[in-house]
């Protein structure tokens, strides 16, 4: 059971951690005109960063070796898929306008 | 982040393209079916309806296997192994090793069917091993197996076309992090809808960007397993120990004590058991019996891996004195380095580590690995369909993509229409498959254009699915009631998946052929 209760924790706070890398990705931001989310301070991107992979280190730390590979692998398909959804706000490169 | 400079950026993407494009399809089937079989044990008691086969071994079974003993030659009890199939079920195997007229050692001996619950005896079969029937149970997980292990192909043949399948995946993973240039960049960004080529691309970047660790992980340890018996160990063999096999079997394997043939009772199986159980955490999965009723006689017990392991472990007890002699490594007779990171190979291929939840992660990432090989395909042929041969390709690439799932849907059929007939279950599980995968390819070589082709075969592989259970119960196999009665979990779980993923295959039709008409209207807006 508290293989899950890792799991489960260390992926709330990873996936948390890269949605709003997500939002908030120049890239992202740049492509898609979305000003829905203001960009943030590098400090505030490693620092998502290291909220990311804590709970794998964590995980490691005090050996759940078997929730730590359950949230590594979890971590490629959930973070596909959090990346592959577009913004739901995006302004026109034309007219600038919301849509 | 950029790696390499253009021009060698231009001839990593034709060796990531062409490595691709060459074995592809292949390695799509390969990887889909190893996606699935991850749940081969649940696919196995569904199929077979039959209760989970972890829990064969926590019961008595010490005076039934004495029974058996007695009733079978002397000779058959120089070795016996015991395990659950696929119905929960267990098989006990007592056997000698003899020589076959036409060459060869052979494993010769009686194999027990017994009810996996009241240990009643089904069947009995006696002779040399390979003259035995297979198990008819177990052929649809065995089938789906062995198209994921060999291609259906004998082997080494099949593994040596899986290995290089694997390499052929390594090469794909490390030319593809070369070729995108900007992937650290590129790791947040959706695809772009400004033209149908740049929204593939961009799919198949982000999708691989992400599998990538995993891309790496399952190709390694997949060529391990393929090349590690067929070429490694006789290379090994050759270089390492001067082609002395024995001398190489002993170092890997562990010397094996003196002979001692003096008659001396077996130790007490359900003690051993119970003893190992406290050992490892887990109830044993499989139990092996040297030399049953001599002073020499050894049990083995392998157990799964505990809760928040990574591997399970094999016990050592006496079978005279039922004397614990500790785990046995996997190489050689003490622990090693080596040891361990062989041992953590199977586990990082399997994902079966952590029960339901690493089984579950590890299908996830089967998907998205299929997912970007078929993106990758697609948009390699895209890229070239003013030539019509890759046109035609690209209404193959489709065609594959459900035609496998499809196949395996179509074995599943086959085996429920033939289990509970005169008819050889894996021969018909076999042809099963092959004739609705082939039929799959059929409209690719029609004039129906490709997205007509893909809603053809989506709607055919979810109404199959969702039909499947309704297949299972009426070859005689268990209702849900009934199911739930037997703690047969597998076969409530695996009806749920069915019948819930056949609805979101055919009701995500029209979702996608939505987004069809979107993306040529952006094309044409942005040009």
């Amino acid at each position: 059971m508290s293989t899950l209760v890792w799991f489960l924790a260390s992926m709330t706070v990873s996936a948390m951690a890269l949605r709003v890398l997500t939002r908030t990705n120049p890239k992202r931001r740049r492509v898609y005109f979305s000003d829905s989310q203001r960009a943030l301070s590098k400090g505030a991107t490693r620092g998502l960063w290291l909220a990311l992979f804590a709970p794998g280190v964590a995980m490691l730390f005090v050996g759940q070796y078997t929730a730590f590979l359950s949230w590594f692998g979890a971590l490629g398909t959930v973070g596909w898929l959090i990346a592959v959804k577009p913004p739901k706000t995006q302004r026109s490169p034309a007219t600038g306008d919301a849509s | 982040m950029s790696f390499v400079n253009q021009s060698k950026t231009k001839r990593l993407v034709a060796v990531h393209g062409w490595s691709g494009m060459i074995l592809g399809l292949v390695l799509y089937v390969v990887v889909l079916t190893g996606a699935i079989v991850v749940f081969a044990s649940e696919i196995g008691a569904w199929s077979a309806g039959g209760r989970s086969a972890s829990d064969a071994f926590s019961q008595p079974i010490d005076a039934r296997f004495r029974e058996l003993s007695e009733s079978v030659a002397p000779e058959y009890r120089e070795e016996v192994v015991a395990f659950t199939n696929s119905g929960g079920d267990i098989v006990a195997f007592f056997h000698t090793h003899e020589e076959r007229e036409s060459g060869g050692i052979e494993d010769k001996g009686v194999r027990f069917y017994l009810d996996g619950e009241t240990l009643e005896i089904k069947q009995r079969y006696e002779g040399f091993v390979t003259e035995m029937p297979t198990d008819p149970e177990g052929a649809l997980d065995d089938f789906i197996t062995d198209v994921h292990i060999n291609l259906y192909m004998p082997r080494p043949w099949g593994l040596y076309a899986t290995g290089i399948l694997g390499i052929i995946m390594l090469i794909a993973a490390i030319s593809g992090i070369l070729v995108h240039r900007h992937i650290l960049k590129e790791l947040f960004l959706s695809p772009r809808k400004s033209s149908a080529l740049l929204f593939r691309k961009d799919k198949h970047v982000l999708a691989g960007s992400w599998s990538l660790p995993f891309a790496f992980l399952l190709a390694f340890t997949g060529s391990f397993f393929s090349f590690a018996t067929t070429i490694g160990l006789p290379v090994v063999a050759m270089v390492a120990f001067d082609g002395d096999q024995e001398q190489m079997i002993e170092t890997l394997i562990g010397v094996e004590a003196e002979p001692n043939e003096t008659p001396a009772p077996l130790a007490n199986l359900d003690q051993l058991l119970a003893a190992s159980r406290t050992n490892a955490g887990t109830d044993a999965q499989s139990i092996a019996i040297a030399h049953w009723g001599r002073a020499d006689a050894m049990v083995t017990l392998f157990h799964p891996a505990a809760e928040g392991e990574l591997t399970g472990d094999t016990h050592l007890f006496n079978g005279v004195t039922s004397e614990y002699l500790g785990i046995k490594p996997i190489i050689g007779s003490q622990p090693s380095l080596g040891g361990a990171i062989v041992g953590l190979i199977g586990p990082l291929h399997f994902g079966n580590y952590a029960g339901l939840l690493g089984k579950i992660v590890w299908l996830a990432l089967g998907f998205a690995l299929c997912y970007v090989t078929l993106t990758g395909l697609q948009m390699w042929v895209e890229r070239r369909e003013e030539a019509p041969v890759w046109r035609r390709i690209g209404r193959v690439i489709p065609a594959v993509g459900y035609g496998t799932a499809i196949g395996m849907v179509g074995a599943a059929y086959a085996y429920f229409a033939t289990i509970h007939s005169t008819f050889d279950p894996h021969y018909w599980v076999a042809m099963g498959a092959l004739c609705t995968f082939v039929g799959s390819l059929a409209p690719a070589f029609t004039s129906i254009e490709p997205a007509a082709i893909s809603r053809l075969l989506r709607r055919t592989l979810g109404i199959g699915m969702v039909f499947l259970p309704a297949a299972r119960m009426i070859s005689g196999g268990p209702h849900w009631i009934d199911a739930f009665s037997m703690r047969g979990w597998a076969i409530i779980g695996v009806d749920l998946v069915l019948i819930v993923g056949g609805a979101v295959a055919i009701l995500g039709i029209r979702r996608i052929a939505k987004r069809e008409v979107q993306l040529p209207v952006a094309e044409a807006l942005t040009s």
